[in-house]
């Protein structure tokens, strides 16, 4: 087991190298230089102010050059300095938005995870039932919509529609949830349960909404994974000695139909970082994801390749802890 | 019993729930008529789609960081609301009788916000590290004119140019730096880019990233304490979610779209809450040929395109009424502006008559052709300006009306500009210019400035054009200077190098409780440091900070 650890490990060196070479190649072809987007057809700004600033961030010479550069330094894991204006070092800009992201996805994937699961144990459970059936269109349709779409008709439910209502027929104002953002004006003035409550406040619907998009792929994995040790011979025999069928289903189906899940624990975390630059964009979180597009939209070469490789870091650990722990839920799976 | 009781108790949480979240605050629909009394206190929060850079402006290009740097910093000049320059840090200047040096009288008594004085050689060093070749900026070029800058004592600070420069004066608008926090550092990577330190209306406070900025008045500000206590901006990345914010009245100050001023904010909940102005902005849409096209070489041809497309449809069909047609650079309110010129109405009769004379024919299936080569152009776009693309559309169907096929293509913005423009690989483009405040057109229009990235890109050349860009920058004397600008403007309106579509209006919407907002030629924000909000209308209290 360790031995096969150390040889993924080993093999996850060359494969993060390909991805920054590709990487650094897709953006560098993308028209368009940092610092000089805003700049563009201003006519304050002169030819040669724009050569020197090139030259300051050294993009007058060759890309393999730069790219050279770029390795040399994240091998010491130096992530390097923005080329926004800022010139911030990139590990703190990245620092100081990660948690919040990270957060967000945990929650959510919590989410996913309390809800898909017993939604997909009671659609095996009661199949072709009526109630399977609105089940499965609800969250096929959660997975079909758009999930900015819903996210901005939640927006205006929660913060224009009810407060409209309210103020019509009670005469008051009702905020019942926040538009966007994570703290409130005047957060500073809480003590630490204000704080704590008005963060979860505003985290409801971006949380709840992107759990939402999630729910069918993890719903029908139960689900189908069920039926399918629901067929087995074992589950017969654990029927046919007697035993109840909530006992059958806990003791013998479930702990087998749940392996596969596992797997997509590790798979779903390309998805979740992709999924934060438009949700953290759409509910003004002040996230990684939101950074990433900010990033893209300046050029800003670092900080963009920074997130890619703490993404594709992530991404790479989360299929080997995935592949790992399967080894060692499912004793069928033996590798050496 | 017990699911009586558990009832109840859900029910009563609910209430709970619902009073403590609505905080019961019942609103009165009057309350905002009352003009009340200047006073003191309250927040302006306002939203940005980006998040500034850099506050220390003349290392960032992008608006929200010059923004928030405009209420921290001053210059030694500014406009006022009818766009005559005017003393900032300089109480008085004094030009030279060549024209060739400006001396400035600063005043006195001003303070940085952490205590020291100002002096003239604050001004120096602005101007050392501008123009010094290590300093990443990209606003270098007019300090790059200067022959000599000196500061004769602390409070006199005198340039002198090479030649007269017309533009010289406002020039010195650019932000005055603290020399004493800056000499000796190097500026690209100094803490003032995160937490400046000004002499304007406004004090840094705090910078929580991702997620806004916030400023406090400067209780010493050498013009008076502004009454707004604080500012915030909130950094909203998604232009729909702000407009729900601003609904929601969480933010007090937007930017609308035509759309959302003419039917979306219309509505007496709306107009309870908000006021909306609108003031022109300074900028123009075109459309620009690229005159080394065989057809566009031609000034027949310009001129019967511009007869052509019809200005007004693409104002109140897209702008909804909010614009007003431009019939050169600059727009009305402007002493630049010459109302007289050639007016190109629609007609496209006249359109075609002219184009008939630059040697077209029409033939039988409508085309119009020139020795066989029917007339058909592409004309580029930017992706995500929806009004520039809208029009396109609008001209596209005039123009196909009298047998000119122009066909649009819509590009990302810098490769547009990369792969497009500075390759001079375009027909036609339809853009905006922003308009200067000071009219110096020498950039766009002279003959010399079609190098790469320089922004004659159609290849304008007209030599009496050339010889006025020259004259009217190089001229202090305002009624001369005006003379050169309106021929100018006469030989553009006849040459029509771009066809001038239209002047859009800025439309905002502010809270009803801020007081004291004019619109004038120079926008609403010029009196800033005036707006107020009456006691009893006050709605931000805390004055605390965000950050734990």
């Amino acid at each position: 087991m360790l031995r096969y650890l150390l040889k993924r490990l080993f093999f996850m060196i060359p494969m993060v190298f390909g991805i920054t070479l590709i990487s650094f190649a897709v953006i560098h072809l993308v028209p368009g230089e940092p610092g000089m987007l805003e700049a563009e057809m201003n006519p304050k700004v002169t030819r040669e102010a724009r050569e020197r600033i090139r030259a300051f961030y050294g993009l007058d010479k060759p890309l393999h050059v730069q790219y050279w550069t770029w390795l040399k330094r994240i091998v010491r894991l130096d992530f390097g300095t923005s080329f926004a204006t800022d010139r911030r070092p990139v590990i703190d800009k990245i620092g100081e938005r990660l948690p919040i992201t990270i957060v967000i996805n945990l929650l959510s994937m919590g989410l996913i995870f309390i809800f898909g699961i017993p939604i997909g144990i009671y659609c095996a459970n009661h199949k072709d039932t009526i109630m399977d059936k609105l089940l499965t269109s609800f969250v096929f349709a959660g997975y079909a919509v758009p999930t900015f779409w819903v996210a901005l008709l939640a927006m205006i439910f929660f913060g224009v529609y009810l407060d409209d209502l309210a103020m019509k027929y009670f005469g008051f104002s009702l905020k019942l949830l926040p538009i966007s953002g994570i703290k409130s004006y005047d957060y500073g003035d809480m003590n630490v349960f204000e704080k704590i409550f008005d963060i979860s406040w505003h985290l409801i619907l971006p949380v709840g909404i992107s759990a939402v998009g999630s729910l069918a792929g993890i719903s029908r994995y139960m689900k189908n994974s069920l039926l399918e040790v629901l067929r087995q011979e074992y589950i017969t025999t654990a029927y046919a000695k007697g035993l109840p069928g909530s006992m059958v289903i806990r003791k013998h189906a479930l702990r087998n139909a749940l392996l596969p899940v596992i797997t997509i624990l590790g798979l779903s975390i390309p998805g979740l970082i992709g999924g934060s630059v438009i949700f953290e964009s759409i509910f003004s979180i002040p996230g990684m994801g939101q950074l990433f597009y900010f990033s893209v939209m300046a050029r800003d070469y670092p900080t963009i390749m920074g997130i890619l490789v703490i993404g594709a870091f992530l991404t790479l650990v989360g299929n080997l802890i995935a592949d790992a722990s399967y080894a060692v839920a499912d004793p069928r799976i033996r590798i050496g | 019993m017990a699911t009586v009781n558990k009832k109840t108790l859900i029910l009563t949480c609910l209430v709970c729930l619902f009073v403590f979240l609505s905080c019961g605050k019942k609103r009165d629909a009057a309350l905002y008529d009352d003009p009340g009394k200047p006073a003191f206190g309250d927040m302006i929060i306002t939203g940005s789609i980006g998040e500034p850079s850099n506050l220390i402006p003349m290392l960032s290009s992008d608006s929200s960081s010059h923004e928030i740097a405009s209420y921290v910093y001053n210059g030694l000049v500014k406009y006022d609301k009818d766009l005559n320059i005017v003393g900032d840090l300089a109480e008085s200047w004094d030009i030279s009788k060549d024209n060739l040096s400006i001396t400035f009288k600063l005043r006195k008594g001003v303070k940085w916000q952490d205590g020291k004085p100002f002096t003239a050689h604050d001004v120096m060093y602005t101007y050392k590290v501008t123009v010094d070749p290590k300093t990443p900026t990209p606003y270098s070029g007019d300090f790059k004119l200067v022959k000599k800058a000196e500061a004769i004592d602390d409070y006199t600070f005198r340039v002198t140019y090479d030649q007269p420069f017309a533009p010289a004066l406002i020039s010195w608008a650019a932000a005055v730096l603290p020399r004493h926090l800056l000499e000796g550092t190097d500026i690209a990577t100094s803490p003032l880019r995160r937490k400046p330190v000004g002499t304007g209306p406004f004090v840094f406070s705090e910078w929580v990233p991702g997620d806004r900025v916030i400023l406090t008045a400067n209780p010493d500000y050498f013009e008076g304490r502004p009454y707004i206590g604080r500012y915030m901006m909130k950094i909203i990345p998604d232009t729909a979610t702000m407009f729900l914010e601003l609904k929601n009245n969480s933010i007090d100050f937007m930017g609308l779209t035509p759309l959302q001023y003419v039917k979306q904010t219309d509505y007496p909940a709306f107009r309870r809450e908000f006021n909306r102005y609108k003031y022109l902005a300074f900028m123009y849409t075109y459309v620009g040929y690229n005159l080394r096209h065989r057809f566009f070489k031609d000034k027949k041809v310009r001129q019967a395109l511009a007869h052509a497309i019809n200005k007004q449809e693409i104002i109140d069909g897209i702008l909804l009424g909010q614009g007003i047609e431009a019939t050169g650079p600059f727009k009305p309110d402007m002493w630049a502006y010459d109302g007289k010129v050639k007016r190109f109405e629609y007609s496209p009769e006249k359109a075609l008559a002219l184009l008939t004379e630059a040697g077209f024919e029409r033939g039988s299936d409508g085309v119009l052709r020139k020795n066989g080569t029917p007339f058909e152009f592409t004309v580029l776009v930017n992706q995500g300006n929806v009004v520039r693309i809208q029009s396109a559309e609008l001209i596209q169907r005039r123009l196909s009306m009298i047998g000119i096929t122009m066909k649009i293509r819509v590009l990302e913005w810098a490769t547009l500009i990369n792969d497009f423009i500075d390759k001079r690989n375009f027909e036609a483009v339809l853009l905006g210019w922003t308009i200067p405040n000071d009219p110096d057109l020498f950039d766009i229009f002279h003959s010399s400035k079609q190098g790469p990235k320089e922004l004659n890109f159609t290849g304008y050349e007209n030599s009496e054009v050339d010889g006025l860009l020259v004259k009217a920058r190089h001229t202090l004397d305002r009624p001369e200077r005006k003379k050169y600008l309106d021929r100018l403007q006469e030989l553009l309106s006849e040459d029509q190098p771009y066809t001038f579509l239209f002047v859009p209006y800025s439309t905002v919407a502010i809270h009803r409780r801020f007081k004291a907002i004019e619109p004038a030629p120079a926008g609403i924000m010029y009196n800033f440091i005036k707006w107020y909000v009456p006691e009893n209308q006050v709605r931000y209290r805390s004055n605390a900070a965000v950050s734990p």
